[in-house]
């Protein structure tokens, strides 16, 4: 008879030594399955930091470094001119009911950062620009603030508040003195509070970030503070007090603009309950343009979402000139929830701009399952079965059996996809699958950009048939879009 | 953040690879930073493991044709690469090629014990099974295990992440800790003649 042992870990010294060993042996479907559903995106690095990462891997690379420093200043100017109301009636009551605010709220502030510190604020409508106005921000700060001594700085980055809460995000940089530097590591975050009418505010919630090398240090945070509704008005004067430091920096709340409808906004047209606004201006020959949608459709989505998806069926966005028609610079700025803004060069002097956009693209949360036939590797097997859709169906038309390779012995199976569309200008291009296990899959593209086939890793367990959840139809809405450019 | 597919993103790599690189660079330098920090922070300075984050994204780059999203998530593979960096340059800043990373004495001791296939295998198993066993936590527990002991986030750092106090996070590990000794105290494998970790 066999000798049985039991197995198990004395202590839990032992038991947190042996946790990490396991998990540095993970391999690249294990560490996809433990981290997926976990966003370490909330480590506040410093936005410096993760410039000078691009511009370092963007340079190793050869790569065209696009991180423009100049965009910055683009869109601050930008915003300060936003914050002028404009007038216009194209609106056509479409969204009567509904105040909107542009989150033009922080004239002269990196924006992308108050997006980013916004999440757990509001829910944003991705693809920022315009906000329901049932979110709770009123006030922005009014003008930059920053403070200096000789030891460190105090930066301002973005303020903003509702009636009973006020949210600071803020940078504080310097040098430590000898003996601070003999007793200060990167765990010891400075306190920082909140002065106004001589009462103290601590922090309520809110998350920071710091770095030391050597004797300078940086840190940042974003913190909320809960106060009384009687101290957020725009005749307070607020102040962020680091005595550590023996630093702080005051400022002011103003109001933040709100607009009565998209069109005084900028140009705006609406197909499939889905408005698309241009806010535009024009500097040094270059029309830039942001493009705020906003969706009271029954889709999810993904045009101007991020900045990808921008061309299908070999269309894309142009301008329509008087002197011809120009293409986009894409935006240069990505993964930052900031709407960028397009450029188009009219350096040769061209007006009367009107922006063409050809669809949008969108997706549904529509489900089916299917199952497949798993053939013999190096085989493949007709299927010919019709996912149908609501607006569209999905035609397995055969599967294949690949062979394995590093990290996965049990081979692919690639699925070849087809579609038919019930509506002419509301064109299938891709559906995703899912099934047990399931990470991603392997997705092959044709001219048009639609999906044609999938390859989907196997697992042990699936040897004859492969049962999966075909999901996310998404479809290109090709109802273009005119939007007559105002120039500010 | 936004969220853009894996697959949207790798058709970006191919067509607007620096495009595509600035808007993996902004979205996943948060976990690759945790990763190569946890590393090498005790070895190496605040340059060390910023060119070393760098690098992650370069490795990810040069590697790009061959990442498979049905094997992984970019997200993956990002935390693999930079886990094999991060090994990497430990041991070369640390000046040994021996010396396992962030593993105290005890696990030392299991891996410079030399196994016999048995006991690699019953190793495995048993690693499997404590993988498992963290799945099985519940949130936010699970959670908190994996930015502790896969990331290396401090405890403060996991405490903002998540809105908890930091005791409350000291709390559930220690908590999770006895929940996963006991759940692996029922472990029980035949025919095993030796064991490194049979107490």
């Amino acid at each position: 008879m066999k000798e049985q042992k039991t197995i198990y870990l004395l202590n839990e010294a032992d038991l947190e030594a042996e946790i990490p060993a396991a998990m540095e042996e993970l391999d690249i479907n294990k560490a996809s399955l433990l981290l997926n559903g976990i966003d370490i995106n909330e480590t506040a690095l410093d936005r410096e930091y993760i410039q000078d990462i691009k511009k370092r891997t963007i340079r190793k690379l050869g790569l065209e470094d696009t991180a423009s420093t100049s965009y910055d200043s683009i869109t601050e100017e930008k915003h300060k001119e936003s914050s002028e109301k404009r007038k216009g009636s194209r609106w056509k009551g479409y969204a009567a009911a509904a105040a909107f605010i542009i989150l033009g709220i922080l004239a002269g502030i990196n924006h992308d950062r108050v997006v980013l510190a916004f999440q757990d604020m509001l829910s944003l409508i991705p693809g920022v620009g315009i906000i329901n106005n049932n979110q709770e921000v009123e006030y922005r700060l009014e003008e930059q603030a920053a403070a200096e001594n000789d030891q460190c700085s105090l930066k301002l980055l973005y303020v903003a508040a509702t009636e009973d809460t006020l949210t600071v995000r803020f940078d504080l940089k310097g040098t430590f003195t000898e003996e601070q530097g003999q007793t200060n590591n990167i765990s010891n975050f400075p306190e920082i509070f909140l002065l106004v009418d001589n009462q103290k505010f601590q922090k309520y919630r809110g998350g920071s970030g710091s770095g030391i090398s050597g004797n300078q240090f940086s840190y940042n945070g974003n913190y909320t503070f809960k106060l009384d509704q009687k101290y957020i008005d725009t005749g307070k004067k607020f102040t962020l007090v680091c005595e550590e430091f023996n630093i702080q920096v005051s400022f002011r709340l103003s109001k933040i603009d709100q607009y009565g409808s998209p069109s005084e906004i900028g140009a705006t047209e609406i197909h499939n309950d889905i408005s698309l606004t241009a806010d535009a201006f024009l500097k040094d020959g270059q029309l830039s343009v942001n493009i705020y949608p906003m969706n009271y459709s029954e889709y999810n989505l993904v045009s101007f979402n991020s900045e990808y998806n921008l061309e299908y069926f070999g269309k894309k966005m142009t301008l329509n000139t008087d002197k011809g028609i120009k293409e986009y610079t894409p935006p240069s700025y990505y993964g930052t929830d900031l709407n960028a803004p397009f450029l188009f060069d009219v350096s040769d002097g061209s007006g009367n701009f009107e922006l063409s956009i050809p669809f949008v693209v969108v997706e549904t949360k529509e489900e089916k399952e299917v199952s497949l036939p798993i053939p013999k590797e190096g085989e493949a097997a007709e299927v010919n079965k019709e996912i149908a859709f609501e607006n569209g169906s999905a035609i397995i038309k055969s599967v294949e059996r690949l062979a394995g390779d590093i990290g996965n012995e049990y081979g692919y199976l690639k699925i070849s996809l087809d579609y038919t569309s019930l509506n002419e200008v509301q064109q299938l291009v891709s559906v995703e699958f899912t099934g047990k296990n399931a990470i991603g899959f392997y997705p092959y593209f044709d001219e048009q950009n639609r999906i044609t086939a999938v390859s989907y890793m196997l697992n042990e367990s699936d040897t004859k048939e492969l049962k999966l959840s075909v999901i996310t139809p998404r479809y290109v809405l090709m109802d273009p879009y005119h939007l007559d450019i105002d120039i500010k | 953040m936004k969220e853009v597919k894996d697959f949207d993103l790798l058709k970006e790599l191919n067509t607007n690879p620096n495009r595509a690189m600035e808007y993996l660079i902004e979205q996943y330098t948060g976990l690759v930073y945790s990763i190569i920090n946890s590393k090498i922070s005790s070895v190496g300075t605040a340059e060390d493991v910023k060119e070393c984050v760098s690098d992650v994204f370069m490795e990810f780059y040069r590697q790009a044709k061959q990442i498979d999203p049905a094997k992984g998530s970019v997200k993956g593979y990002l935390a693999v690469i930079a886990k094999h960096k991060g090994i990497d340059l430990y041991r070369r800043l640390a000046g040994t090629a021996i010396r396992n990373v962030n593993m105290d004495e005890t696990y030392e001791r299991f891996i410079d014990n030399k196994l016999n296939p048995e006991q690699e295998v019953i190793r495995k198993e048993q690693r499997n099974f404590l993988l498992q066993a963290i799945e099985t936590l519940g949130e936010p527990d699970r959670e908190i295990f994996i930015r502790k002991y896969y990331l290396g986030q401090k405890t403060k750092e996991i405490a903002e992440a998540l809105y908890l106090r930091d005791n409350t996070v000291d709390k559930k590990i220690s908590r999770g800790l006895k929940k996963l000794r006991i759940l692996l105290g029922g472990v029980v494998h035949e025919g095993a003649e030796d064991n490194l970790l049979t107490k």
